[in-house]
């Protein structure tokens, strides 16, 4: 049984960000113990509490070369697990929305996030997710269980939506390799979360303009498509995913192309 | 004015260009350093391309001379400039901290 850590990139704290992610990594249920256990044994050897949560932007106060060693560490540990991955991306126009007001006479126009459509991309991605990891357990024949990092400030509107979708949901019926809805689970007692934070903190850090590129790290990670008569395994609509399919905007149509483009040219790279 | 223009250096663990343009006053008693760099996706876009080839990048190095030239002497109040060229606000803000401490030397 496979088990799907899901979390979205902390949006909110950052101002300058350009696009977010949903998604994370998927562990056996049979290696997550030893998994953990090495996570751990990583907290401990930077002198981190292991009761202690970590994440991409806050880990623990170390200075940052160390944090980035810490987070090589985990990623390193992540690449040589049998770990996939599975994410999702929007350009952060398909979730916010641009308000002007005047302020101290001037008129500003800021960028701010409208609850209603953050909490609808939520959904949005977590039903691209899942169909996804669907697709990925049809594909090994095994069955899976999704459990959703449930920290945010929208905790009970997605709680409402997660178990409307299954049993009781008609849309999600289809997806008959998950074995029952989605599992909220606060990250600060859960390691695996801890862990699915770097990874998609490293994925958004690689794509952001730049910024320093992990993600060769996790090239073999991420859930790929081998098809014969193409060169280069298929990874995007797999374990890397774009939306929305068709923009509305200019800009919004350039974002997407170059998060794709991007991808492509940064995990074939050699660090 | 005199110029002494690097080659463009790439950074391809964060997919960027960057390079150093060096200003001299005609009378040589004055001089700047300007700390230019592009994000791939900048150069992607402002040329229309899919593949970023030698000829857009020297065509960015020209743009970022005319840029600085176009300012005359106001260049050697400051011993040295940063020049970022990103898509958007985010990048500028990550090129500036790039320059700062990675060319820092």
């Amino acid at each position: 049984m496979k088990l799907f850590f899901v979390d979205d990139s902390n949006i909110a704290k950052e101002k300058y960000l350009s696009f977010f992610i949903y998604g994370g990594i998927i562990v056996d249920g049979n290696t997550i113990r030893d998994l953990i256990k090495c996570f751990l044994k990583i907290k401990l050897d930077h002198n981190i509490d292991p009761n202690i949560e970590i994440k991409w932007d806050n880990i623990n106060n170390l200075d940052p070369t160390e944090a980035k060693t810490f987070k090589n560490d985990i990623l390193k540990l992540v690449k040589i697990s049998d770990c996939k991955i599975i994410v999702y991306l929007a350009p952060q126009d398909f979730y916010h929305s641009v308000r002007s007001k005047i302020q101290k006479g001037k008129l500003s126009i800021k960028s701010r996030i409208d609850p209603d459509k953050y909490i609808r991309s939520l959904k949005y991605a977590t039903n691209v997710c899942m169909q996804k990891f669907n697709q990925y357990l049809e594909e090994i024949n095994d069955i899976g269980l999704i459990l959703a990092d449930e920290s945010s400030s929208y905790k009970k509107e997605m709680v409402g939506y997660y178990s409307s979708l299954y049993p009781k949901g008609t849309e999600m019926t289809q997806l008959n390799r998950i074995v029952y809805t989605i599992i909220p689970i606060d990250s600060c007692y859960s390691q695996m979360h801890q862990v699915n934070d770097i990874v998609i903190g490293a994925i958004q850090h690689s794509l952001k303009e730049f910024k320093y590129n992990f993600l060769p790290l996790l090239k073999d990670n991420f859930w790929l498509k081998k098809i014969p008569s193409k060169r280069l395994n298929q990874v995007n609509g797999y374990g890397f995913n774009v939306y929305p399919k068709k923009a509305k905007t200019l800009k919004m149509q350039k974002m997407l192309k170059i998060l794709s483009e991007k991808f492509k040219r940064l995990i074939n790279k050699k660090i | 004015m005199n110029i002494k223009k690097e080659k463009i250096k790439e950074d391809i663990n964060r997919d960027i260009y960057w390079t150093r343009a060096h200003f001299e006053s005609d009378d040589t008693k004055h001089t700047s350093t300007i700390l230019a760099c592009a994000s791939w996706e900048y150069i992607l876009d402002s040329n229309g391309i899919n593949e970023v080839e030698a000829k857009h990048l020297n065509q960015w190095l020209e743009e970022v001379k005319r840029k600085w030239i176009s300012f005359g002497d106001k260049i050697f109040e400051k011993e040295r400039h940063y020049d970022v060229y990103a898509n958007t606000s985010e990048g500028e803000v990550n090129g500036l901290e790039f320059l700062q401490k990675e060319t820092n030397s």
